[in-house]
C-alpha cells in the first residue's frame, strides 16, 4: 500500500537503502507519535522487494531483547533466503518472502547451520550476543538488514559498535542516543499543518469515512497534526459510521474521552501490567503525546497534569510529603516518576521517553518567552487538582533539562544529579550544585564544571565509584534553583531537601533490597541568616539513615550550625554577595560516623575574630562549641577561603568499628 | 525549626516567657527586648521556658547573657526551665549554668 502521506523522511530512507547497502546503524529519530514506525514499515516493505538483502524487523517496544527475538529474526531471514532461491516471476516486485515453519525445520540441514544456531542461542536480553551472532550470520549468508522499532539505547550502542560489514541496522528511536550512535540520522519532525490536513483527508478517503472537505484543516489543527490522534479519530469514525463534519463534534468528544479514558482509567493498572504490553506502552506514549502538545501550546485549556499526577499517586509513584501526595515541584515529580519506573521495571527507555516528553513542558514551548506562562498554567492545573487546604501556597517550579547540549540561562544556580548507570545506586551517584557563570551556558560546559567539582570532592568523600569523567555518567538531571533574595527561597529549600531525600532514597537502595552504607549530600547555601537550617535538615536525614543516636546527632547539629554561621560571616567578609560567595556544605554519614565540611570563599579565617556586622560580644563562641562537641575538627584556611572539617563518631552496634563503612572494614580485615 | 515566637504570662510580679522555635540572632534580639520590657514593668522574677525551643545557636545564647546581665542589674531572679538536654549542654559549654539556674524538663 502506498503511503497515505508521502514524507520527505521516506524519500531520504529511499536514498539510503533503495539501491545500495549501508552497513552500520541508521536511526530514525523523533519524539513519540511522529510516524517513525510508519517510516520503518515503509522501508521494510521496500527492502523485502530486494532479493539480495535479507531483511528482518523486530519490535522491541523500548524493551530489552525479549525471549524469542532471535528465533523471530532467524525465521524472517530464512524466509528471505528461501525466496531468493526461487526463480523471479512475472509479479516478482510484488512478491514477499513468506515465513515458513517447515523451512525452520530444515534449518539444521543447512551448511551454515552453526551460524544460525549461534544466533538462535542468543539469550533473552543478551543484546551483545545477539548482534555479535547476527553479524557472523550476515558474513555467512550475505547482506542482512535488521529493522528495529522502538530501540533501546543499549541496542543503539551495540548496533553501532557492530562492525560487521554485511550487517545494517535501521532503528526507530527517541532521544539523544540515536544521534550519538548512528552514522546517519533521519530526523522525524512534527507534521506541518498542511501535512496534517493531507493525512486527515487521505485517511478518511482510505477508510471510507464521509468527510467534509472544510473540516480537514480545523480537524488537523484540533489534533495538532498528530498522526496518532488523527489516525485514531478517523478509525473511530469509520467504526462508528460517523461522518466527520466541520462542527468537529465527534472529534472533540472522541479525543476527550480517549485522553481521559487512557490516562484516568488505565494508568494505575497498566503499571502493574507486563512490561512491553500494549496497555503500558499506550499510556506512556499518551503521556508523552499529551505533554508534547502541551509544550507546543496546541492543546490549550486542559493540560492534564492533574490527571497525570492523580494517576501517579494512584499508582504509588507520587511523592508523599508534608503537603500530601502532591509533589511540590513538578520536575521533581517527573524525575521521581521516571527514575522510579526505571528502577522498578525494565522500561528505562519508556521512562526516559516519558521524562523527555514531560520536560517538553518547559523546553519545547518556544523559548524563554513561553516558559513563564507555561509554568503558570502548570501551577494552575495543580491548583485545580489539589484541595486548597493542602495546596502549598509557595509552590514553585523549576526548569529541568537532561539533554547534553541544552542551552542554559546564565547566572543561575543549578543542582545536578548524576547517575553512572541505569541502576540508581549510591556508588554511581553524584549530587552537586553548580553555578552557571556566563549567559547562555551550555549543559556540556556545565557538566565539565561538574566533573571538576566531583573530582575536588573526591578526597572528602573517598567514594571510589564517583565517576572519573562525565563520559561515564549516563544520566544527568539539572534543576535550576530559584533566584536569590526571593521571599520563597526558604520554601524552595524545603522542597529541595525533599528532593535530596527522594534522591538519597533512590541511590541508597540497592537492587537486592539492601541499603547502602554511606550517604552524602552537598549543599550550596547563600550566606544569609537561617540557611543553616537547610544544612541541619539534610544532616538530620543522613544521621537518621546512618543510625546515629539522638545525642550525637544533636551535637553534630549544633556544630554544623556554628560552622555555617562562621562561614556566613566570614564569607561576607570576603566582600562578595554574589552567588559565587555561596557556602558549600558537604555531609557524609555512615554507621558509626558523621563527617561534615563547611567551606566559605571569603577572607582567610581568623579563629575568634567576629565577622563584619557582629559585635565581638555576640560572637566568638562558635568554634568553642564545635571543638567541644565534635571528635575531630580541622580548620584550614587559604586565599581561596576557609573550610572547617568535622568528624563525629557514635556507637552503632556490637563488634563494629566506628568510622569505617562496612566494605572498608572488610577490605582492611578489621 | 521556624523563627522564634514568644509568649509571656505575668502574674504577681513574676513572668514566664515561653520560647517556641529557633533561638538565633533575631530570636535573641526579640527575647532580650521582651525581657527588658518585662523588667521595666516591674517583674522581679523571670522564668524562660525552653520546652518548645527547637534549637539554639551561639549568637542566640549570647543574647541570653545580655538577659542575665539585665536581670542582675534590676535585681531580678532569673531561671531557665524545661531545658532540653542538647541545649543544656550548650549552656554548660558557654558558661550559662554558672550564672543562672537551669532546670531540665
Amino acid at each position: 500500500m502506498a503511503a497515505i502521506l508521502p514524507r520527505r523522511q521516506a524519500a531520504r530512507l529511499g536514498e539510503l537503502f533503495g539501491k545500495r547497502f549501508l552497513p552500520g546503524l541508521v536511526a530514525i529519530e523523533g519524539a513519540p507519535r511522529r510516524g517513525k514506525t510508519d517510516l520503518l514499515l515503509q522501508l521494510h516493505g521496500a527492502l523485502l522487494g530486494r532479493r539480495e538483502v535479507a531483511t528482518a524487523i523486530l519490535r522491541l517496544g523500548c524493551q530489552p531483547l525479549p525471549a524469542g527475538a532471535a528465533a523471530e529474526v532467524a525465521a524472517q531471514l530464512l524466509a528471505c533466503l528461501e525466496w531468493r532461491r526461487l526463480p523471479p516471476g512475472p509479479n516478482d516486485s510484488a512478491a514477499k518472502p513468506v515465513l515458513s515453519r517447515a523451512s525452520m525445520g530444515r534449518l539444521a540441514e543447512r551448511e551454515d547451520f552453526a551460524a544460525w544456531k549461534e544466533l538462535l542461542d542468543a539469550a533473552a536480553g543478551d543484546s551483545y550476543g545477539f548482534f555479535a551472532a547476527l553479524g557472523r550470520l550476515a558474513a555467512e549468508i550475505g547482506p542482512v538488514c535488521l529493522l528495529v522499532d522502538d530501540a533501546t539505547d543499549e541496542v543503539l550502542a551495540l548496533a553501532a559498535r557492530s562492525s560487521a560489514p554485511e550487517l545494517a541496522v535501521v532503528a526507530a528511536a527517541s532521544g539523544p542516543a540515536a544521534w550519538r550512535w548512528a552514522r546517519q540520522v533521519v530526523a522525524v519532525e512534527e507534521l506541518t499543518a498542511r501535512e496534517g490536513t493531507l493525512l486527515a483527508e487521505g485517511l478518511a478517503r482510505h477508510l471510507g469515512v464521509e468527510f467534509c472537505g472544510e473540516a480537514a484543516q480545523p480537524f488537523a489543527a484540533y489534533c495538532a497534526a498528530d498522526p496518532f490522534v488523527l489516525s485514531s479519530v478517523v478509525h473511530a469514525a469509520a467504526l462508528a459510521g460517523t461522518p466527520l463534519d466541520s462542527t468537529l463534534a465527534f472529534v472533540r468528544t472522541y479525543v476527550a474521552d480517549l485522553r481521559r479514558g487512557t490516562l484516568g482509567a488505565y494508568f494505575p493498572a497498566v503499571l502493574g501490567a507486563q512490561p512491553g504490553s500494549l496497555e503500558r506502552r499506550c499510556v506512556l506514549e499518551w503521556l508523552a503525546v499529551e505533554h508534547h502538545h502541551t509544550a507546543a501550546e496546541k492543546w490549550r485549556g486542559r493540560i492534564l497534569l492533574d490527571d497525570v499526577l492523580a494517576n501517579l499517586a494512584g499508582a504509588g509513584l507520587a511523592v508523599a510529603g508534608p503537603a500530601g501526595w502532591m509533589p511540590r515541584r513538578w520536575p521533581a515529580a517527573r524525575d521521581w516518576a521516571a527514575l522510579q519506573l526505571a528502577r522498578t521495571e525494565t522500561i528505562e527507555s519508556e521512562a526516559a521517553k516519558l521524562a523527555t516528553a514531560v520536560l517538553a513542558a518547559a523546553h519545547a514551548a518556544g523559548g524563554e518567552l513561553a516558559r513563564e506562562p507555561l509554568r503558570r498554567r502548570i501551577a494552575g492545573g495543580l491548583a485545580e487538582a489539589v484541595p486548597a487546604a493542602t495546596f502549598p501556597s509557595r509552590l514553585r517550579f523549576c526548569e529541568v533539562c537532561e539533554v547534553a547540549g541544552e542551552p542554559l540561562p546564565g547566572g543561575e544556580l543549578f543542582l545536578c544529579y548524576g547517575l553512572t548507570g541505569a541502576q540508581p545506586m549510591a556508588d554511581s551517584a553524584a549530587l552537586l550544585a553548580v553555578a552557571v557563570a556566563g549567559p547562555g551556558a551550555r549543559l556540556e560546559s556545565l557538566l565539565d564544571e561538574m566533573e571538576h567539582r566531583v573530582r575536588q570532592a573526591m578526597p572528602f568523600s573517598e567514594s571510589p565509584a564517583i565517576p572519573a569523567g562525565t563520559a561515564g555518567v549516563e544520566k544527568w538531571v539539572v534543576v535550576r534553583e530559584p533566584e536569590p533574595g526571593d521571599a520563597e527561597w526558604a520554601a524552595s529549600h524545603d522542597a529541595q531537601l525533599l528532593d535530596f531525600e527522594r534522591f538519597n532514597q533512590l541511590i541508597a537502595a540497592r537492587p537486592d533490597g539492601s541499603v547502602a552504607a554511606r550517604w552524602e549530600t552537598v549543599l550550596w547555601l547563600p550566606p544569609e541568616a537561617d540557611f543553616e537550617l537547610a544544612a541541619v535538615r539534610a544532616l538530620d536525614l543522613l544521621a537518621e539513615r546512618a543510625g546515629c543516636d539522638a545525642q550525637a546527632a544533636s551535637q553534630a547539629r549544633a556544630a554544623l550550625v556554628e560552622a555555617c554561621l562562621n562561614a556566613f560571616e566570614h564569607g561576607r567578609a570576603g566582600g562578595s554577595q554574589s552567588r559565587g560567595a555561596s557556602i558549600q556544605v558537604r555531609l557524609a554519614a555512615w554507621p558509626g560516623c558523621i563527617e561534615m565540611a563547611v567551606s566559605n570563599p571569603g577572607a582567610p579565617f581568623a579563629p575568634g575574630r567576629a565577622g563584619p556586622g557582629q559585635s565581638s560580644l555576640h560572637r566568638g563562641h562558635g568554634l568553642k562549641i564545635i571543638h567541644a562537641v565534635m571528635d575531630q575538627v580541622i580548620v584550614s584556611s587559604d586565599l581561596h577561603g576557609t573550610t572547617i572539617r568535622m568528624t563525629k563518631k557514635f556507637p552503632y552496634g556490637e563488634g563494629r568499628t566506628a568510622g569505617l563503612p562496612e566494605h572498608e572494614q572488610a577490605a582492611s580485615g578489621i | 525549626m521556624n523563627k522564634l515566637r514568644l509568649e509571656s504570662r505575668v502574674r504577681n510580679g513574676s513572668a514566664v516567657v515561653y520560647l517556641n522555635g529557633y533561638l538565633n540572632e533575631s530570636g535573641g534580639e526579640l527575647l532580650e527586648q521582651e525581657c527588658r520590657s518585662l523588667l521595666s514593668r516591674g517583674c522581679r522574677a523571670l522564668e524562660l521556658d525552653f520546652a518548645r525551643a527547637s534549637m539554639v545557636n551561639s549568637i542566640g545564647i549570647s543574647y541570653l547573657l545580655d538577659v542575665i546581665e539585665s536581670a542582675r542589674q534590676d535585681d531580678a531572679r532569673l531561671e531557665f526551665v524545661s531545658v532540653p538536654e542538647d541545649i543544656r549542654l550548650l549552656f554548660e559549654l558557654l558558661g550559662i549554668t554558672g550564672h543562672v539556674p537551669v532546670r531540665k524538663p
